[in-house]
């Protein structure tokens, strides 16, 4: 990451869906207290274009089981008012806290593009799935677009499961690894200031002197420091036991990110 | 024919002060029950004491008997020995909630209840979240989550997996889920696909209508899903909620374990819970839509189910209630509900049912004033259908009317077990009784109180006692024992009777508090005798003002009023006037005069519409006495005519007719009537003369004007015998009595009021059916005989006339 005192730059990939939009707010507020840029990506996903060229195509409708014929002036209806929608969004979210920002629209295959454009954020934000496939029903599934940003991006990314509370847990697991070190000061910079706490989860059988290496690391950050060792229910176990969590963890994550009950930053 | 004047001690019955066994009533000690009214609190105790259907009571009597003190008495005594009533409150009814159930609960309970049922849900509202943060619940809704997303994943996931592996992509389109031939992740373009060979273009097409119909298949199977697993957390939550409600709810069962109503009320609480637990979540997460004040009334809203609106507790009670309503409108009866405004509209529920008076007294006693009752719309209806029923029925008469057309309720009836007790004057409970038929059978018991009692030892001591206890209540001077001798007089007084006493003890009262006054005026310790005297005094001179002008008019010659010399066909009549509470006597000149005629006595009041029926029917009896006792046998063939002189207003009552019949005889018989004299008395067809009422006034009244010219003897007032038991007269007048300045006759009949009145004896018929020479009565025969001689020649000589003209 850049110093201090360069500005920072926050990439959100917004698509209108709720959890985009969930992103935004945070992507918003995190560029508010970092002071940072906040750049916008909005991407028109060549996929869903090129397949309203093929003749005859028709869509399954998840409401309907019907199957409806399409063609790609009704696609490309739907993505200019996507694009509106997310616009507006942005500006709100960008006006409300007064943060410098960037609207960009690119077209292209959405996890290629957003990795292009990563390449020079700080850190990137994404929501943790785009329109599910069960109606919005249970804890939503991880995406497509998602996982694979999980697991290419260079930079540091925040999938957000669901919107952010105020006030919010924040966990980071800590072996030792620069990568987890580096995890460390995300987490410590994403902890609210005031009075805020930061839960680091060790490893079971972790040697004595990384609790210590975790608090030195830590320190001045005016923070309150929980140290805890993982049990055999892992990050996930250690997640679900503080409902409305942000994760913080290093690549590569050991456990399967779909199965993980909470938002989550993944550090390189 | 000598008639002596009543002697001066039967004018006044006295009350000798000597009698009277104390110095002042600060030695008596308080007087256990009412003073007289032996009748009435008989009724009042046995209609208090019986307890079965229709047996309620009504209190009637004139005003200021007391009638409400003693029943008032009497019902604080029974009720203190009967068991403390139930408490009733209303609370929800889960199933219907415009019906609220009414609860019944052993004194003093409700308000606990209320209490416990506030707890309850402060209990709930920290036990359900916590029931739904914990360990437990999280793990198995989890759970439940997953078993939901594996279920998605892999069926979805494989069809994904089976796509790929032919270069078909299942892609998420903003409309739907699409299938597509894919090239490195990327969607083939239909121009890059048309340059594909043939046979693969085919097997593409052929892979991917296949896929079509399985994700047609999975897709129709999701609302399924979804509703299943709906349907599994919708019970998971239950679950969790009723173990977290359930001890909560048995611990108040087990408390409240003498009461089954309030069980069955805790189970449809414990149902009601589980059934609404989301109430009791916190309200975060998702934001709800604008309306903000809606969101800060509705959790509020929410717990108002679970309250309990404590009606009645009689906890502080001890013995059955007494109650009294003031106001006994309708709802103050039976009670209301209340409705609160809310975004315009009115909506109520059981937390505004008010209780009226009925839930009150239920299981004692309800003391209501019957006029007030009667003024108010609705509610003696109201009253009898809820006695009827024995049931409160909460209804607004707009209700009934059906002009209230907002929501409402329809309480559960609470049954009535209450004595009602109706208070008002006679006139009201004959009315009543008259006219409304389920009067009699709701009102079985009446107690008559009497406006007057015996004078005799113990009534006289029993009013002794009672007007030191008021003096004794009030902080007032004892009286001493001349000063309640005083007292007695004027009660006899009052009660226009020398044997008998008022039971008007607000008059009395107020006289010893007015002679209080005098007595601090004077500086005296004690109430004495002229105290008491000079607060008569006071009280006569503050509403004396119209008496005293009719007394100066006559003083002045503007009323005539002889009162010396004798004069024919004019004699002096008295008459009261009653002004609000204070009546006086004034004389009145009636004169008659006659002629010959057709044997009419013309009551001059009478045709010209003054006279009222009392009156005419007295003229009436008078004219029959006249001809049956003169004329039997021969036409009676005279006019007289008969008139109030000077009077300008309505004349009733018979009081006059002996009067009238004196001046008539007078003027017969030509024979002047003494004007020292006045005369009251009623006559009958054989001239006897009977009571009237008012004597006391009417003597009075006529000794104020003779008093004014001076009194030489001679004036006098002739009453009826039958009335020499009423007179309590005035000091001044037994004074002049004893000194015979003034003389009151008593007179039995017409003769010896004549004789008195005219100093010519009335004589008696001998056997020939003559009177004898020189007496009145012949006087009169003869006249009359004179009369029809000439009627009958002027009738003759009238016929012969008439014959000649023909």
């Amino acid at each position: 990451m850049n110093g201090p005192q360069s500005q920072r730059r926050i990439l959100v990939a917004v698509d209108a869906s709720p959890l985009s939009l969930a992103a935004l707010e945070a992507a918003a507020d995190l560029a508010r207290r970092w002071q940072a840029e906040l750049a916008a990506l909005f991407v028109e996903d060549v996929n869903l274009l090129r397949l309203a060229t093929h003749p005859g195509i028709e869509v399954l409708s998840l409401l309907s089981a019907r199957r409806q014929p399409v063609d790609r002036a009704a696609f490309e209806d739907i993505l200019r008012a996507q694009l509106a929608r997310a616009r507006r969004a942005v500006e709100a979210a960008a006006l409300s806290r007064q943060v410098a920002f960037t609207f960009t629209v690119r077209r292209g295959r959405v996890e290629v593009e957003v990795l292009a454009a990563a390449e020079e954020a700080d850190l990137l934000i994404a929501g943790w799935g785009g329109r599910g496939l069960g109606g919005g029903l249970g804890p939503p599934l991880l995406g497509s677009t998602a996982r694979a940003l999980a697991e290419r991006a260079s930079r540091p990314l925040f999938l957000l499961r669901e919107r952010m509370g105020p006030v919010h847990a924040v966990l980071v697991a800590y072996d030792g690894s620069p990568a987890s070190g580096r995890a460390l000061a995300l987490a410590a910079e994403i902890a609210r200031r005031d009075g805020g706490a930061i839960d680091v989860l060790l490893p079971a059988r972790a040697p004595a002197e990384l609790e210590p290496a975790a608090r030195a690391a830590l320190a001045g950050g005016g923070l309150e420091i929980r140290c805890h060792a993982l049990d055999a229910s892992g990050l996930r176990g250690a997640a679900r036991k503080a409902p409305g969590c942000v994760l913080v963890v290093a690549a590569p994550v050991g456990e399967d990110l779909g199965e993980l009950p909470c938002s989550v930053v993944v550090v390189r | 024919m000598t008639h002596a004047p009543l002697p001066a001690e039967l004018l006044h019955r006295r009350c000798d002060p000597s009698l009277l066994p104390f110095e002042t009533t600060a030695e008596l000690g308080d007087i256990a029950g009412p003073v007289g009214q032996q009748r009435a609190v008989e009724a009042v105790r046995f209609g208090i004491g019986i307890r079965a259907e229709g047996y309620n009571l009504f209190a009637l009597g004139p005003t200021g008997t007391g009638k409400s003190s003693i029943v008032r008495h009497f019902l604080a005594q029974a009720a203190e020995r009967q068991p403390v009533p139930d408490d009733w409150c209303y609370v929800n009814n889960f199933a219907e909630a415009h019906r609220p159930r009414a609860l019944r609960l052993p004194a003093g309970r409700a308000p606990a209840f209320r209490k416990d049922m506030e707890r309850l849900v402060e209990e709930l509202r920290i036990a359900i979240p916590a029931a739904f943060e914990g360990d437990e619940y999280r793990n198995r809704r989890q759970a439940i989550e997953e078993g939901f997303k594996n279920q998605q994943e892999s069926s979805f996931g494989d069809i994904q997996r089976r796509a790929s592996e032919r270069d078909i992509a299942l892609i998420r389109t903003p409309l739907g889920l699409a299938l597509a031939p894919v090239k490195d992740g990327e969607v083939v373009s239909p121009e890059d696909f048309k340059k594909l060979p043939e046979e693969r273009q085919g097997e593409l097409k052929h892979a991917m209508e296949e896929l079509q119909k399985e994700l047609e298949a999975t897709i129709k199977l999701v609302p399924r899903w979804e509703r299943e697993h709906r349907e599994k957390i919708r019970a998971l939550d239950e679950e969790v909620t009723n173990d977290a409600v359930g001890h909560l709810v048995d611990e108040l069962m087990e408390r409240y374990r003498d009461c089954p109503a309030v069980g069955g009320y805790l189970e449809a609480v414990r149902a009601d819970v589980a059934e609404n637990y989301g109430a009791f979540l916190p309200q975060g997460g998702e934001e709800r839509p604008a309306m903000p004040a809606r969101m800060a009334a509705e959790p509020e809203r929410d717990f108002r189910r679970y309250r309990v609106n404590v009606l009645v507790s009689n906890g502080e009670m001890k013995g059955a209630p007494v109650v009294g309503e003031d106001h006994p409108t309708q709802p103050n009866l039976v009670g209301r509900i209340e409705h609160i405004a809310q975004y315009g509209a009115l909506v109520t529920d059981f937390n505004l049912i008010k209780a009226g008076c009925l839930h009150r007294a239920n299981g004692g006693y309800l003391v209501l004033d019957a006029r007030k009752l009667l003024m108010q719309p609705f509610s003696w209806e109201e009253l009898k259908r809820t006695l009827q029923a024995r049931e409160i029925r909460i209804e607004s008469p707009a209700q009934t009317l059906g002009l209230l057309s907002t929501v409402s309720l329809e309480p559960e009836p609470i049954p009535l077990d209450v004595k009602v007790v109706l208070i008002g004057d006679p006139m009201l409970y004959y009315l009543l009784n008259a006219h409304d038929p389920d009067f009699a059978e709701l009102f079985k018991v009446a107690a008559d109180f009497d406006y007057r009692m015996d004078r005799d030892g113990d009534t006289v001591l029993d009013y002794a006692r009672l007007m030191g206890m008021v003096a004794r209540q009030e902080g007032l001077r004892p009286l001493a024992r001349d000063a309640v001798a005083r007292m007695i007089e004027h009660a006899a007084r009052l009660a226009e009777d020398a044997e008998k006493l008022t039971t008007h003890m607000a008059s009395i009262t107020d006289l010893v508090r007015e002679a209080d006054y005098w007595a601090a005026q004077a500086q005296a310790p004690v109430i004495a005798g002229e105290h008491v005297r000079r607060a008569i005094d006071a009280q006569v001179y503050r509403s004396d003002r119209i008496r005293q002008h009719v007394q100066e008019e006559i003083a002045r010659g503007t009323l005539l009023i002889d009162t010396a010399g004798a004069v024919v066909g004019q004699i002096n009549a008295l008459s009261v006037l009653q002004i609000g509470r204070f009546a006086f006597g004034r004389p009145t000149r009636v004169t008659c005069r006659v002629r010959i005629g057709k044997g009419e006595v013309v009551d001059i009041e009478r045709e010209v519409q003054l006279g009222g029926p009392l009156h005419s029917k007295g003229v009436m009896i008078l004219s029959s006495f006249l001809s049956s006792r003169f004329a039997a046998e021969a036409p009676l063939s005279l006019a007289a005519s008969l008139v109030f002189e000077q009077s300008y207003g309505g004349v009733d009552g018979d009081s006059a007719s002996s009067t009238e019949l004196y001046a008539l005889l007078s003027a017969l018989a030509e024979a002047p009537i003494r004007q020292s004299l006045a005369v009251t008395g009623s006559v009958n067809q054989h001239g006897r003369v009977q009571a009237i009422g008012g004597v006391n006034e009417k003597i009075e009244g006529f000794f104020d004007v003779c008093q004014a010219r001076g009194l030489d003897g001679s004036h006098g007032v002739l009453i009826p015998a039958s009335n020499v038991k009423h007179l309590m007269l005035r000091p001044d007048v037994v004074a002049a009595a004893e000194n015979g300045l003034f003389k009151i006759y008593a007179v039995e009949t017409v003769d010896q009021g004549i004789e008195i009145l005219t100093g010519v004896p009335a004589g008696e018929k001998d056997e020939r059916g003559e009177y004898p020479v020189g007496s009145l009565n012949r006087r009169v025969a003869a006249r009359l005989a004179a009369l029809a001689r000439k009627a009958r020649a002027l009738a003759a000589q009238t016929r012969t006339n008439n014959g000649n003209d023909r």
